[in-house]
């Protein structure tokens, strides 16, 4: 293709094959990368797919509603409080926080960070090839990731906030693993060891999360005690 | 890829899409089925199939709609569904067992469904159209069906006095006064009495440590399972007042040296000078004279003792105060004497009145009980308790407000914690999720945990400081009728407004009569507008109905009146002015609005209108098929030897026009005199004296000698 | 029966109102396909073609789709819901009894309710954590990822806030709880509470105002969102895809 020559649709054969005109400019270009591979057309292809995934989902659902009954207590009543109250589940994990630290730190300053995270996340532009965290300076590297795990961890201990830190240590440990198996030659160490210090921090970040959601869910009873799920209530 | 070929989906594609949307329209064909074979909607169908076989069809689904029936009660916060299936309620051909539920009718009640509902007496969940969700204990829905078996307790959520057709609620709230409960719990509806135990400031001097040892450890009282009451080891219908509390050793030990050191009034002992009664103890007649006093004092109205007649073993006399027959082994002999002559020195509150004996009738009557009614083996399980120690003493001081014992018994300077028990007037209407059931192997509903926590509160909370109480079966059902009755205040005005008080009986005694009625205290045995025993006769209208003079006569000497009953008036002993304020007062205050004592002149009468009235009495209206005068006549109504100086004349003229708007429950009948007739019986029977036609028969039936004037 | 039922598809589609809605015959060549694509009101935000790497189920597992499809279904058992529904105390609660026991279908459309809100915050949360793996918040396509974190916030709020409609034990305390938290807010804490509840405690004000977020402002919230989110995804040029998609290992 020369540069700066414009080609059209009109010029191609747009019943077999219909091109997308678009006018590029380097302001306000969306960057396409490499080549696009095979396509396919969106109509019956892509619906196709969509209008099935709908039906299956819709499907699952039906099923599942038939016969599971969304749960109904009794009449609201601020006199009478529930041991424990809880929030739904998907705020559990914060709640578990609250558990451990103060309302402000765990309430509020803990999500409003991870929020500001996630939105900032795309606009700093750090290792945007996926380097892994061992290609350069592994032992460097490692130090420091020692250096900062063991002050999390030390951290979470002194404030026995052991729910985080069983899935800190987990992910801690797999860190050192991929350490020493970052030239191992296949299987799930090699893999491990090819991942970025980003992709170790959203880990850690779910594991965490997931642990505290599933703990505050199942695993508190009153006065937000530990209980066992299938351990019997009294009577 | 050729063009063409990016548009083209494999036929295995297709395949799926197809069989998802064969799978997906099945799928959303599914709700309505289940709908249409919801619960109530087969309850509607097998109704029309089942009214459809019988003989009254048309009149069974005159009112038939194949959809939700409801009854809207917005006041009362109320929308029941129950009449969606059970739709034969209020047919009354189907009242047969044999006609399944739930089309069978309900029973005849003074309520009508349609402007009551059916969830304000029988609990459930009203709004619910399946049968699980209607009946029993969900999570969104923690008020079951109540069992029928306890169904009164409905009845008296609203009604607060009781009603004839709930014993079983009248029997639970009488045992929840009895048995004092109140004295740790705040309830609805239950009289607190004055005094539930007795006032232990000065129970040092009256009993020794041993004594209160041997009662903390097995108190007097014993009910067993089959609810048999027994005293001292007979049997009686006395309800035990004390309960047993789960006290150990070393508890027990620290009470009794703690109340053993109660002496807070100087205990000054009667003294009677010792020359007199050297003189007294002499005489070989003493304690066969003081069991003479004791009779003729007439003791046994309030108290009963142990008598062996044709080998069986019972306790006789009134059950008003405690059974006596091993008082002796009890109080200190000293005491005794100080207490006899004036109780009220001892104990304020007492119902004990104090009478006016002589000095050498108290001494015999005290030999007598100190001598006779004992029982030797009374502390023989006691073991030897010595002169309390400190510590012993401060134990049972906090163990006196502990164990509750200060909710019901007074220490002068020991305040009772309040609220020391939960407090009860909400508990019928609590949530299984409300109450605590411990370890305990029960269903977690609220009557189980009723019925366990009575019958042994240990079960369902170690830590309570209830006492064990025994019951039989239908006691304990009856107090769980009576607690579930408690729903505590209405939830809505509405039904607020259902709510049926009960009558308040107040009566305060004023002036100089206040102290001669707390002295002798008549309220007792009678009552005063509403207030007071229901032994002897209401004196509410006492003043309209006898004349001052006969009540001052009989005041002072009422067994001249009433010779040979067990239960009767105590001779008092009372001077001229206490009887005079006592009349004073019944005939000024205690009168009925409707009839003025002084509004009828007696001059008015003429001997030819007594003649007439003896006439009528004889012969047209038969009186005296129930009256006695003189010697003769029956024995329902009262003796009428003395009507015209015990009555009114006013009374009786009242009394003759309508009797039951005097006395409601009156057995007296209601005659259609003329005023002619009604003038005429009162003059002949103002004519009527003692003196002049003197008794001859002395009747000792109880109705003849407490039904003056009542007519019962 | 087959050729019978295409034929009388074919009549219908030679029909002058058919032709009037739809403009083009059977979508049997590419350019009719992607005329059904940008002719279509509800379509013309998808691009004509896509690669065929992004159409496989490891590319995306459909998370984003699945998500809308559940936000869909949100959305049609919602309105049928608020047929039966008084925002206000306690009547809300005998609402969702009356839906038990009399509604036709009740119970059945509360539960899918339920079901398909809990799945669209399970579902939202791993189409985010799946898109970051697959370094999908990478240039191009960063504001599209940051759109994306805005609605996870949004489908999280309407969660809660439709959690407190049913007016039960569950809700209150839960809504409670929750609204608990915001008061640690340093300065301004008790008031925005104050401003979210309509008052000091979970009543009647907060059922009313968590009503109106529930079922006004944040579901237009989430439609526009979702627009311009679909709408980035073919104008970032689709799909992330890893190079070792590209290499064709899979």
């Amino acid at each position: 293709m020369e540069k700066n020559k414009i080609e059209t649709a009109f010029s191609s054969d747009a019943k077999k094959e219909p091109r997308r005109v678009v006018f590029v400019t380097k302001k306000t270009s969306a960057k396409v990368v490499g080549e696009r591979g095979p396509q396919l057309m969106t109509f019956p292809h892509l619906l196709i797919r969509e209008a099935i995934a709908f039906q299956v989902l819709v499907i699952a659902m039906v099923v599942v509603a038939l016969f599971w009954d969304a749960p109904l207590e009794q009449l609201a009543n601020p006199l009478l409080t529930p041991n424990p109250a809880k929030a739904p589940w998907y705020f559990l994990g914060l709640q578990e926080l609250l558990h451990f630290f103060p309302p402000f730190v765990a309430g509020i300053l803990i999500p409003t960070l991870v929020v500001i995270a996630l939105i900032v996340i795309p606009y700093f532009n750090v290792n945007i090839e996926g380097r892994a965290l061992w290609a350069y300076h592994p032992a460097q590297h490692l130090r420091t990731m020692l250096i900062i795990v063991l002050i999390l961890l030390a951290f979470l201990a002194v404030f026995h906030a052991w729910t985080i830190f069983a899935p800190t240590a987990l992910v801690a440990t797999l860190l050192v693993l991929s350490y020493t198996g970052r030239q191992a030659e296949r299987g799930w160490l090699k893999s491990l060891g090819s991942k970025p210090l980003s992709w170790w921090i959203m880990t850690w970040f779910i594991a965490v999360s997931v642990c505290l959601t599933a703990v505050g869910t199942f695993f508190r009873g009153p006065g937000w005690s530990w209980v066992w799920p299938w351990g019997s209530h009294a009577g | 890829m050729p063009a063409e070929e990016m548009g083209k989906v494999t036929d295995r594609m297709r395949f799926v899409f197809a069989v998802s949307s064969l799978i997906f329209l099945a799928v959303l064909a599914i709700s309505p089925f289940k709908d249409y074979r919801r619960e109530w909607k087969q309850y509607k169908r097998s109704y029309l199939r089942f009214a459809q076989g019988r003989p009254d069809t048309k009149r069974l689904t005159a009112d038939y709609s194949p959809d939700i029936d409801q009854i809207w009660l917005p006041g009362m916060n109320l929308v029941d569904r129950c009449t969606t299936c059970h739709q034969g309620i209020t047919q009354a051909s189907l009242a047969d067992k044999s006609v399944p539920e739930p089309f069978r009718v309900h029973p005849p009640i003074p309520h009508n469904v349609r402007e009551w509902g059916c969830t304000i007496c029988h609990r459930g969940q009203g709004p619910a159209t399946e049968v699980a969700e209607a009946h029993e204990s969900t999570l969104a829905w923690e008020q079951p069906v109540l069992p029928t078996h306890f169904i009164q307790a409905s009845c008296g959520t609203c009604h607060q006095s009781d009603l004839p057709q709930t014993p079983q609620l009248a029997r639970g709230r009488q045992l929840l006064a009895e048995l004092n409960c109140q004295g740790c719990h705040k309830m609805q509806g239950i009289d607190r009495p004055a005094m539930l135990g007795p006032d232990l400031s000065s129970i040092g001097t009256k009993v020794s440590r041993e004594w209160i040892y041997k009662w903390l450890k097995e108190p007097r009282t014993i009910v067993d399972k089959d609810g048999n009451v027994t005293v001292n080891g007979y049997e009686t219908q006395e309800e035990p007042r004390m309960p047993k509390f789960r006290l150990t050793e070393t508890e027990i030990r620290a009470l009794t040296a703690f109340l053993s050191v109660q002496k807070a009034r100087p205990f000054a002992p009667y003294k009677i000078s010792p020359a007199v009664v050297a003189t007294w103890s002499k005489n070989p007649e003493l304690i066969s004279q003081g069991e003479l006093r004791f009779r003729q004092m007439f003791c046994s109205t309030c108290h009963s003792l142990a008598v062996t007649r044709a080998g069986e073993t019972k306790l006789i006399g009134g059950d008003i105060a405690p059974e006596l027959t091993k008082v002796g082994s009890k109080v200190n002999p000293g005491w005794l004497i100080a207490w006899l002559r004036d109780p009220q020195a001892y104990l304020p509150h007492t119902r004990m009145p104090r009478y006016g004996w002589s000095d050498e009738d108290l001494y015999k009557v005290t030999q007598y009980v100190t001598t006779k009614l004992v029982d030797s083996d009374l502390l023989s399980g006691v073991p030897k308790l010595d002169a309390p120690a400190d510590a012993e003493i401060q134990l049972g001081h906090r163990l006196f407000a502990e164990k509750g014992c200060a909710s019901c018994h007074v220490i002068e300077g020991l305040n009772p914690q309040k609220d020391f028990g939960p407090d009860l007037s909400a508990l019928g209407g609590k949530n299984a999720s409300e109450l605590e059931f411990g370890t305990a192997k029960i269903p977690h509903n609220l009557v189980s945990y009723i019925q366990a926590k009575l019958e042994d509160p240990v079960s369902v909370n170690p830590a309570a400081r209830m006492p064990q109480y025994t019951w039989n079966q239908a006691d304990l059902d009856a107090v769980t009728t009576a607690l579930l009755s408690m729903k505590g205040a209405p939830a809505t005005s509405a039904l607020q407004n259902l709510v049926v008080p009960r009558k308040e009986a107040s009566f305060r005694a004023t002036g100089s009569f206040a102290e001669v009625y707390e002295r002798y205290k008549c309220y007792t045995c009678h009552k005063f507008n509403g207030y007071g025993g229901d032994l002897a006769p209401d004196l509410t209208y006492e003043g309209s109905r006898a004349q001052r003079q006969w009540l001052v006569e009989f005041l002072k000497s009422p067994q001249t009146l009433r010779p040979t009953l067990i239960l009767r008036m105590p001779q008092f002993n009372m001077s001229d002015k206490d009887a005079a304020t006592l009349a004073d007062y019944l005939s000024m205050v205690m009168q009925h609005p409707a009839v003025n004592p002084a509004g009828v002149d007696a001059k008015q009468f003429t001997p030819a209108m007594a003649t007439l009235g003896k006439q009528l009495y004889e012969v047209k209206y038969q009186c005296q098929s129930c009256h006695t005068i003189g010697g003769s006549g029956g024995y329902v109504g009262p003796n009428l030897n003395n009507a015209g100086g015990w009555l009114t004349p006013a009374w009786i003229e009242a009394w003759l026009k309508n009797p039951q708007a005097l006395v409601p429950d009156s057995m007296e009948p209601r005659r259609n005199f003329t005023d002619e007739e009604i003038k005429a019986l009162t003059a002949y029977l103002m004519t009527l004296r003692a003196g002049i036609q003197p008794q001859k028969t002395a009747s000792n039936t109880r109705a003849l000698a407490w039904g003056h004037g009542a007519g019962k | 029966m087959a050729t019978s039922f295409q034929s009388a598809l074919q009549n219908l589609r030679e029909t002058k109102v058919w032709k009037s809605i739809f403009r083009r015959g059977p979508a049997n060549t590419n350019r009719t396909r992607s005329l059904a694509i940008f002719g279509n009101l509800f379509l013309h935000w998808m691009p004509v073609k896509v690669r065929e790497k992004s159409l496989r189920m490891r590319a995306s597992y459909y998370l984003g789709s699945i998500s809308f499809i559940l936000f869909i279904v949100l959305f049609v058992t919602g309105i049928f819901l608020m047929f039966y529904y008084h925002p206000a105390a306690p009547n809300a609660y005998r609402d969702m009894k009356d839906l038990q026991f009399v509604v036709s279908n009740g119970v059945f459309l509360r539960n899918l309710h339920r079901l398909a809100a809990h799945l669209m915050v399970f579902a939202v949360f791993w189409h985010m954590f799946h898109v970051f793996y697959r370094g999908g918040y990478k240039p191009p396509h960063e504001f599209n990822w940051v759109v994306g974190v805005l609605l996870l916030l949004v489908t999280l709020f309407l969660s809660y806030t439709g959690y407190l409609l049913p007016w039960d034990q569950l809700a209150f305390w839960a809504v409670t709880v929750g609204t608990n938290i915001i008061s640690a807010m340093p300065f301004i804490g008790h008031k925005v509470r104050f401003l979210l509840l309509g008052g000091n405690i979970v009543g009647e004000n907060a059922l009313l105002r968590f009503y109106v977020l529930h079922i006004v402002i944040l579901p237009l919230f989430a439609f526009v969102l979702i627009g311009i989110h679909f709408w980035r995804v073919q104008k970032d040029g689709g799909l992330t895809v890893k190079p070792k998609d590209e290499d064709g290992k899979e």
